[in-house]
């Protein structure tokens, strides 16, 4: 029988307070191994600490993000928390959950080969490799784009070409597929395929039927303690007025690319509507039109509450907005604080929060929260305030099961009590089953499905 | 036209040289229109020019005034022309030098390590996120109702945290995706021809200047 790989039992990590002194509850990591070219999937709630564990095996944790951990975790009978080896640093690639903060390089172009210069490659190999990832991540055209101009979804796509060209032995996924649309997500899976036996794979996903074929292997990361599911139906949504977008002609382009061409949409009364559309296409700009943030070309927006016209300078006092990046809601130093700043009916709302599973975080730090936590903590703040119109980008990311259907049923509730929402999605059959109009983004017009 | 970072920041320092050790006199303003000619063939644009202009005079009128009143109108009209001629040539070479290229040149030449330089170019990059940041920050105190002078600084904050999260992401990036010093480049960021063709001809422009000056001819 071949040798474990990689294997881990009994650990745990706490993280220590800005006292120095362990504060938080420590993180049990369930017990695994894994064996040369096999492939893991690791499934679970959020926040239970799925991507720490891909941080030890990275060696990111103790080595850069400083925590106490307990426990064996062995690569190829070495312990890695005793001594990381520069071997494993080398074969391993870690593709993070949030392609944003893994762009290092100004151009496209410079971000593919970023890897591949680091472990000196040849320049005959990095050309050979760069444009066979190019070609399978549909990346020819975004190579001479400045990385700061790309969507999330093409951000994604990049990173995950310039880690997959490096030839690594590891490859070790969170949530790789998030930003990605249902095309992409497909063909990344498909891709994977492909790759299995010839790496070692370990993925950090929810909701993904794909890997259910795909995978050796499978760890499902218990609760950490059983909790009695609540409803929302204990709760009474205050009714909205009664919110109105009417959009005629609008034009929008970024450096010469046209965005869209004379969109005409309205949007009105309490529904649902979802926006998808591949990576790049323009659904976060058409909300940045919304919010003011970006002007269009042409055309005009007109926002109507009570069938009465909203000026422009008081649009933000009745939308509410929730941003791909979550961590931009934050404020306060607290949770709590978050929560119940400017809001008419705190009770309610710390309601909403202990449903949606955040009753332990309250005196937390909001940014020390899961992803999972700091998007449905990001929703919460945008529904506290009670705005008629609600835009939320991408409102499901980084979401297990439970919780993706605790916020669809929230998301119902809010419908129900007079709110309009727009939603921007990748997930094509969960905007089906919540939405009254799905309108799919193609070719710079917007579309209903 | 694309001119290697380089070349232009050695012409722009021997600009900036000049106008500093001369100050205002024929020999500047030649100079000057030499910088003026340079802006415009690297792809300045009309709108940027007057925009600078504006700027530059609003900057150097204010030290005019404080000379005018506290020292003489000599001096004042001394200073204004020096302060006009430095600020301009220091802000459009800032804006006509891609310092990223720069960098990745000065790194592939190993005179920057990568270790270095990489952090310097998140920085740069970090800008533009930063500034994207603060608009949707705006937006969102407005739309929680933060937008008063009193929260002045719960809104600064989450500002401070991102630069430090980002700063610590894009770190945690570099080293898990095996950052060295011992990197090496793909693509060629050295001069070409063109580069020091187009440095070569300043080489002799600037001493004609020069002669025709100290021979007093202008």
């Amino acid at each position: 029988m071949a040798d474990t790989f990689l294997s881990w039992k009994n650990v745990s990590v706490t993280f220590p307070s800005f006292e120095g002194q362990a504060k938080t509850l420590p993180i049990s990591i369930p017990d695994g191994e894994v064996f040369e070219n096999e492939f893991l999937w690791i499934d679970g709630p959020s926040g239970v600490g799925k991507s720490t564990l891909l941080h030890l095996l990275k060696g990111i944790i103790p080595r850069y993000l400083f925590a106490e951990v307990q426990g064996e975790f062995l690569y190829k009978r070495n312990d890695i928390l005793k001594l990381f080896p520069d071997e494993l640093d080398k074969k391993c690639v870690y593709v993070f959950q949030n392609p944003y903060s893994q762009i290092v390089t100004p151009r496209a172009k410079e971000e593919i080969v970023f890897s591949m210069e680091n472990y000196s490659f040849s320049r005959d190999k990095i050309k050979e490799e760069s444009k066979k990832w190019t070609t399978i991540f549909e990346l020819e055209n975004l190579l001479e784009q400045k990385t700061s101009t790309l969507s999330g979804g093409q951000c994604q796509r990049l990173v995950l070409a310039s880690s997959l060209a490096c030839s690594p032995e590891i490859i070790l996924f969170d949530e790789p597929t998030a930003f990605l649309d249902s095309g992409g997500q497909k063909d990344f899976y498909e891709l994977l395929g492909k790759l299995k036996g010839h790496f070692t794979i370990i993925v950090i996903d929810h909701h993904a039927p794909e890997l259910i074929h795909l995978c050796d292997k499978k760890i499902n990361w218990p609760f950490q303690k059983e909790k009695e599911l609540k409803k929302f139906s204990d709760l009474d949504f205050s009714s909205s007025k009664n919110a109105e977008l009417n959009i005629h002609s609008l034009s929008f382009s970024y450096a010469e690319k046209s965005i869209f061409k004379d969109l005409d949409l309205n949007f009105q009364g309490s529904k649902i509507i979802s926006i998808v559309g591949k990576n790049g296409t323009g659904k976060s700009t058409f909300f940045k039109m919304l919010t003011g943030e970006l002007k269009p070309d042409f055309g005009e927006i007109d926002f109507l509450v009570d069938n009465e016209a909203v000026p422009f300078k008081k649009w933000a006092e009745l939308i509410s907005i929730v941003y791909q990046n979550s961590e931009a809601q934050f404020f306060f130093d607290t949770v709590y604080a978050e929560l119940c700043f400017n809001v008419q009916d705190p009770a309610f709302v710390l309601e909403l929060a202990k449903i949606l599973g955040l009753e332990d975080t309250f005196d937390r730090s909001p940014y020390l929260l899961s992803e999972g936590q700091k998007r449905r903590l990001s929703i919460l703040i945008a529904i506290a305030q009670g705005r008629p119109l609600l835009l939320h980008d991408e409102p499901t990311y980084g979401q297990d099961a439970v919780n993706i259907d605790l916020l669809t049923e929230m998301f119902l509730k809010l419908k129900k009590a007079g709110r309009l929402q727009l939603i921007i999605t990748h997930d094509l059959s969960w905007a089906r089953k919540i939405s009254d109009e799905v309108f799919i983004l193609e070719d710079q017009k917007m579309v209903p499905l | 036209m694309k001119i290697h970072p380089l070349v232009l920041v050695l012409i722009f320092l021997i600009n900036i040289f000049f106008v500093l050790i001369k100050g205002p006199c024929l020999l500047t303003a030649l100079i000057f229109a030499t910088h003026l000619f340079v802006c415009f063939i690297l792809g300045f644009k009309v709108k940027t020019f007057f925009k600078l202009i504006f700027l530059v005079t609003f900057f150097s009128l204010s030290l005019f005034i404080l000379n005018y009143f506290y020292v003489s109108l000599d001096m004042a009209v001394f200073n204004f022309q020096r302060a006009f001629l430095l600020t301009y040539i220091s802000i459009s070479s800032s804006l006509l030098i891609d310092f990223e290229w720069l960098l990745l040149f000065l790194m592939s030449k190993k005179i920057l390590s990568p270790s270095k330089g990489y952090p310097i170019f998140a920085a740069i990059n970090s800008i533009e996120k930063l500034k994207e940041e603060k608009r949707r920050l705006d937006f969102l105190a407005k739309m929680r109702g933060l937008n008063h002078f009193r929260y002045f600084f719960y809104r600064l904050m989450p500002l401070f945290v991102f630069s430090l999260r980002h700063s610590q992401r894009v770190a945690m990036a570099m080293v898990a995706r095996g950052l060295n010093d011992q990197k090496v480049f793909y693509f060629d960021y050295h001069l070409k021809k063109k580069d020091y063709f187009f440095g070569l001809s300043f080489l002799l422009v600037y001493p004609v200047f020069f002669t025709l000056y100290f021979a007093k001819i202008i």
